[in-house]
């Protein structure tokens, strides 16, 4: 039962971001385009803001039930990752759960943004990962 | 579309990260479950822990998402090459350059999300929340890379 469960809760959370995605702003091109060039500050000031209630919130919870949240640290994948990842989300507009939003949304031309971001995935999956020892710890709350 | 003013973007996206938590009892992160799937399909190493219905749960959900914010919006008009008017303003209107930009750059997101173990939401979200060294390392770096960029698009294109 519980099997089946997960599933769909996590049907509904998606559902839920992937409204929330569309609302803000994140799944046009323009507004992210607008948002790396200063232009406008709504999208920065969202995640800030977010970003901010969500340390108070894990901070209650780590300190209420201390989950075993697995650490996230630097590592030789880190930083190029990073380099790549942001410039890749400037060219296309979106990251990964944004390319599925824009999916539903009608913005067809996500499909080769996904595609890409399959073909980016199994390429450095296949090639580095066990090379360079980057392999993201896989447990349950990890993610 | 009228997009929400940022308090409410930034509640709604703090409470579906925390929902995301105490509904699921995993921190919110799309881009595993893309290595979650791509390794079933490869057939490199099986994800015991995580199903692939669970992966495959979210992702209808995310594409749900984006259709009842459209529809609800009166704005449900699909297309195939339209992106936005600052990238035709950029890149102009040509079906394969188009494709050509939008899967280069899924291709880099791909990669890099991978190498560095996150994206905007396990990294950005989940993880600066936590003041991983890893995610604050990361999150500052593909927002700075992404402003760079963005730049060098403006100056270059235009």
């Amino acid at each position: 039962m519980k099997s089946i469960l997960l599933p769909a809760r996590l049907g509904l959370l998606g559902v839920l971001l992937g409204f929330t995605l569309s609302r803000t702003g994140f799944t046009s091109w323009d507004e992210v385009h607008e948002m790396f060039t200063f232009t406008s500050l709504r999208m920065f000031g969202a995640f800030a803001l977010a970003v901010s209630l969500l340390a108070v919130a894990f901070f209650v919870i780590q300190k209420r039930s201390k989950p075993a949240w697995s650490p996230r640290p630097i590592h030789r994948g880190t930083l190029i990752g990073g380099v790549l990842f942001g410039a890749g989300w400037a060219l296309s507009g979106g990251c990964p759960g944004v390319v599925l939003t824009q999916l539903g949304e009608g913005k067809l031309y996500a499909l080769f943004a996904l595609t890409g971001i399959a073909i980016g995935n199994w390429m450095y999956g296949a090639l580095l990962e066990t090379r360079l020892g980057t392999r993201a710890n896989k447990t349950a709350t990890a993610a | 579309m009228t997009y929400w003013p940022f308090w409410i973007a930034g509640v709604a996206l703090f409470g579906v990260a925390l929902l995301h938590w105490l509904v699921a009892g995993q921190l919110m992160s799309v881009s595993s479950r893309f290595s979650g799937i791509v390794d079933r399909v490869r057939g490199a190493v099986p994800d015991k822990i995580e199903p692939i219905a669970n992966h495959l749960g979210f992702f209808g959900g995310l594409m749900l998402g984006g259709l009842a914010s459209m529809l609800l919006a009166g704005a449900f008009e699909p297309t195939m090459f339209e992106v936005g008017s600052s990238f035709s303003r950029y890149f102009g209107d040509d079906p394969i350059l188009t494709a050509l930009v939008v899967t280069f750059g899924g291709a880099l997101v791909g990669f890099g999300t991978r190498m560095s173990t996150g994206c905007t939401s396990g990294h950005g979200l989940c993880g600066v929340a936590r003041f991983q060294p890893g995610s604050l390392l990361a999150t500052c770096t593909f927002f700075g890379t992404g402003v760079l960029t963005s730049f060098a698009i403006e100056a270059v294109m235009s």
